[in-house]
């Protein structure tokens, strides 16, 4: 046997496994999925079909396009929300600090808590903003407010603040990557040649971050989109996104169907917004190396 | 004595790039070879199609007599020191060293002891147990070799095993690896862009450029009779002259340029008159006269002036205009007989004796 | 939560690269804005946590300020807890499985991906990292659809392939951000002493990525145990911890969850300092 052949029975036994797995669970679902969104449904079963009415309902019915709509506003503020409350932290952590380690060490205090169950950290925020809870009793306790306030709990503003919340540390990795990688001289020269600080900034520093920021923003815009979770903790009657509503197909309203179809829906959006943020990333690309 | 290793017409690509172009070359049992040239000249590829870590598009490779084109690295007689060592970091010095023996089966009993023969004879028993990122540059080389030989291969292949090296410790090692190949009497093949260290340790040069082999020799032959002016200011330093053939004696070839003219000893061919060719001088053997000395007999002379001095401590090289293209590249001895301060400075004439003899003449298509 | 944006972190940019801050002035207005503002952003994330925390130790029902006393008594109600015991060993069985699977395929997708070129390679590449780039919503959905196809009732070992679905992209990144790091000549040099390429890879790969490999694997594992929108739906009668904790939040806010909560944030900050510390422990080989 040659080494052509070798090579060749080497990689078929590399590739086989993961190439059946994925075949299998990462193609095959969707599939299905897709299959299913085109069914009809006839309470409580639903029937193989071939129609676009689930797909139809949700740009004729408002109580799905609005939600829709809500969703893409919500992740839209989310995510600039993000940017903004991120973004200082991360410049200050790379440009401020002196010390490597201390660096370092700032990176993972802002990282670390990511890993520590969405869940939890999302909740804590029910406790915080209740009319029972921190925020309100705080603001009783030095008198700006008389009575429990409602409105901070079970909003949409709620919403947009625990969301917020959970992604500012995936803004600050991309953003802390731009960041690092942009050459020191390029703002030394510019120091060099008698530009003011500020101007500096918005010159070149903000340009070259803008990769990491607009990396940061579609995810956090994507994920955002799929969140089921913020809305049930502290959404409210108002707070229903998409994801809730594909829930709710899948769990008593056993339309699956049409959440099948509301799925396939938010898998397109996605996808799209992935690859017209890669598209423009890659348009404005600089090669620093 | 019989041929341990032959390669017939290797040629390898890497896309569009041909890094070894129909190569041939046959090694002879005990010898110590080097494939010299520049960096991307094939010289490493090649070596690694001999050792099983690439394989040719065609051609074949022979060890002692077997055909092992299709054979992987650990079906071959031979082993390699790689240009970083590549010791394993997860092992010891000895677990590094025994390695080869582990895997061949070798009772434990005989490992520690052949490991143990193996350090000591590169000097490095205390190490053993020590990591490899605790070792210099220099011992690290020292237990790749021990690992490598320690399997009693046919053909050593070391892969620019100095380059990482300082001077000092690097001329050190030459003359050792020179000692330890005396001494073993298997094959080398090394791999080297450094064309001191290949007249210094080789019985034989093969000289590489763009994937051929331009030509191969001892490093005498290499160095006296070049067979083209790449080889001859690659091996040493030689001035290269484009010049016009102005008249064919059947002893010489004479050559003009400029105003001046250099008559080479005839090597056999005759271009024709008016025929675009290179003169090759070495540094070394031309003669700086002194003032009002006389020419020797038969010699050529060149008028010139000095441009630049160049010091080499024990030596000196004057960088001379005589109406060639380049400066004309003198070297002297300095000791008891010359001293600096007898050099000629900057603009003063002089004149350079050559003999025929030193004059190698290089046709078009050399 | 999302695995793309976890796995990034991971690969800590070397910030060793950089010897100071750029200077671009000395401390001015801009400067204490910037550092203000960068510390209300720490505070905004620590809060939380830190009131999660505290309030675990209150001796009050309800989550309000003032703190009233310190009590354990919360700790003693959670740990006595049968479902969430329950919860929590599920937990570990599931991501103890999900983790084996993630390496069984994780592991020779990196290996393909890193070292062989072959047709189909970029779309194999994509499917690859395609659950962590969608929101987890739309993964468990898909495979919950497949599931009922296939007529398979929902247990622990639908969850456990879900998880091992979408946290497969995660040992993917990592293992072979790691080989590429790795020097191949290590491999020839085993190979040229002898040794078959089993040999190499038990003698030589596969020490060299160890601790890469028990790095990712315990931050799959920490990711599995927090894992909410694929097991949601893939979730038959036995809860996992989330699920657990998701359906008593719905019922009402007990300080309970406080603690077993605070517990949770103590555990996982030990895995993930401990990965990373792995993860990070190579880079000075």
């Amino acid at each position: 046997m040659n080494h052509r052949q070798r090579h060749r029975v080497r990689l078929l036994g590399v590739v086989s496994g993961p190439a059946a797995w994925m075949l299998a669970f990462l193609f095959v679902p969707y599939a299905v999925m897709f299959t299913y969104s085109f069914y009809s449904r006839q309470f409580p079963m639903m029937i193989p079909d071939f129609q676009f009415g689930n797909y139809l309902s949700l740009l004729t019915d408002p109580q799905y396009y609005k939600v829709l709509l809500r969703t893409l506003k919500i992740s839209a503020l989310v995510s600039i929300l993000s940017v903004l409350l991120a973004y200082p932290l991360t410049y200050f952590i790379v440009f401020k600090i002196k010390s490597g380690r201390t660096r370092t060490f700032l990176y993972f205090a802002v990282i670390v808590p990511l890993w520590v169950s969405y869940l939890l950290r999302a909740y804590t925020w029910k406790t915080i903003l209740g009319s029972e809870g921190v925020l309100n009793s705080f603001l009783i306790w030095i008198g700006v407010l008389d009575e429990p306030a409602d409105l901070f709990l079970y909003s949409q503003f709620a919403m947009v603040i625990v969301l917020t919340y959970i992604y500012i540390p995936f803004l600050v990795m991309p953003v802390y990557t731009s960041l690092e990688k942009i050459p020191q001289n390029l703002v030394e020269a510019s120091k060099d040649l008698g530009v003011r600080p500020f101007e500096t900034f918005l010159k070149i520093t903000l340009p070259l971050s803008v990769p990491g920021i607009l990396a940061g923003m579609t995810f956090t815009f994507c994920l955002t989109m799929g969140d089921f979770v913020a809305p049930f903790l502290v959404g409210g009657p108002d707070g229903m996104m998409i994801a809730n509503v594909v829930q709710v197909q899948f769990g008593t309203a056993f339309n699956w169907p049409l959440g099948s179809a509301l799925s396939m829906v938010m898998l397109a959006i996605v996808l799209i917004i992935i690859s017209a943020s890669d598209k423009f990333e890659r348009a404005g690309r600089l090669d620093l190396a | 004595m019989s041929n341990i290793v032959e390669l017939n017409n290797l040629t390898r690509r890497f896309g569009t790039l041909t890094a070894v172009d129909n190569v041939n070359l046959t090694v002879s049992e005990g010898e110590f070879i080097t494939l010299l040239g520049p960096s991307g000249c094939g010289k490493t590829t090649t070596l690694r199609m001999i050792g099983g870590f690439e394989f040719p598009d065609s051609g074949r490779v022979f060890l002692d007599g077997h055909d092992v084109t299709d054979l992987p690295p650990y079906d071959r007689p031979v082993n390699m020191v790689f240009q970083d060592y590549a010791l394993f970091p997860h092992m010891s010095v000895a677990d590094n060293v025994g390695y080869g023996l582990r895997i061949a089966g070798v009772t434990r009993a005989d490992i520690a002891q052949r490991v143990k023969d193996a350090l000591r004879m590169v000097d490095l028993e205390s190490k053993a147990q020590n990591r490899p990122s605790q070792l210099s540059t220099g011992q690290k080389q020292r237990i790749a070799l021990a690992r490598a030989l320690i399997r009693q291969p046919k053909v050593l292949l070391l892969d620019e095993p100095l380059s990482a090296l300082d001077l000092k410790l690097r001329e050190a090692m030459q003359v050792e690896l020179k000692h330890l190949h005396q001494k073993l009497g298997i094959t080398f093949v090394m791999v080297t862009h450094d064309q001191l260290e290949a007249l210094v340790m080789s019985d034989r040069i093969v000289v590489m450029h763009d994937g051929a082999l331009i030509q191969e020799g001892t490093p005498t032959e290499l160095y006296e009779h070049p067979a083209t002016p790449y080889v001859a200011n690659f091996i040493g330093t030689s001035n290269l002259i484009i010049a016009t053939v102005a008249e064919t004696t059947a002893d010489f070839i004479v050559g003009s340029f400029g105003n001046a003219r250099l008559k080479a000893s005839s090597n056999g061919s005759k271009p024709p008159q008016g025929n675009k060719i290179t003169l090759c001088v070495r540094p070394e053997k031309v003669r700086l006269l002194a003032d009002g000395q006389s020419v020797p007999d038969g010699f050529n002379v060149l008028n010139g002036r000095a441009t630049e001095q160049f010091f080499h401590g024990n030596a000196a090289r004057i960088a001379a205009d005589i109406g060639a293209d380049a400066p004309f590249l003198v070297d002297m001895q300095l000791g008891a007989a010359l001293g600096k301060s007898q050099l000629p400075g900057e603009g003063m004439q002089v004149r350079l004796a050559i003999h025929p003899e030193n004059v190698t003449v290089f046709v078009e298509g050399d | 939560m999302n695995t793309e944006a976890h796995t990034a972190a991971i690969n800590l940019p070397t910030s060793a690269r950089r010897s100071g801050p750029l200077q671009i002035g000395g401390r001015t207005l801009s400067d204490n804005a910037i550092a203000a503002a960068a510390a209300c952003a720490l505070a905004f994330l620590y809060v939380p946590i830190l009131v999660l925390i505290v309030f675990s130790f209150n001796d009050n029902p309800v989550t309000t300020l003032p703190l009233r006393g310190f009590t354990l008594d919360w700790y003693v109600r959670a740990l006595s807890n049968e479902d969430m015991l329950t919860a929590v060993w599920n937990s570990i069985f599931v991501a103890s499985f999900a983790v084996t699977l993630c390496l069984l395929v994780g592991l020779p997708s990196a290996f393909a991906m890193d070292r062989y070129d072959f047709p189909g390679k970029s779309l194999f590449r994509r499917f690859a990292l395609l659950p962590i780039t969608l929101p987890g919503i739309i993964t468990g959905i898909a495979m919950l659809n497949m599931f009922r196809a296939m007529g398979m009732e929902l247990s622990l070992w639908t969850v456990i392939l879900g998880h091992g679905t979408a946290l497969t992209a995660v040992v993917i990144t990592q293992i072979y951000a790691r080989l590429q790091r790795f020097n191949r000549r290590l491999e020839e040099a085993s190979s040229d002493l002898g040794a078959k390429p089993w040999q190499t890879f038990f003698y030589v790969t596969l020490p060299n990525i160890r601790s890469a490999i028990i790095g990712t694997s315990l931050l799959s594992f920490t990711l599995s145990f927090d894992e909410i929108p694929v097991t949601f739906f893939l979730t038959g009668r036995d809860n996992t911890l989330p699920m657990y904790i998701y359906s008593t939040i719905r019922r009402g806010i007990t300080p309970e969850v406080n603690a077993i909560g605070t517990l949770i944030v103590v555990a996982s900050l030990c895995l993930i300092l401990f990965s990373i510390y792995l993860l990070y422990s190579e880079e000075n080989e």
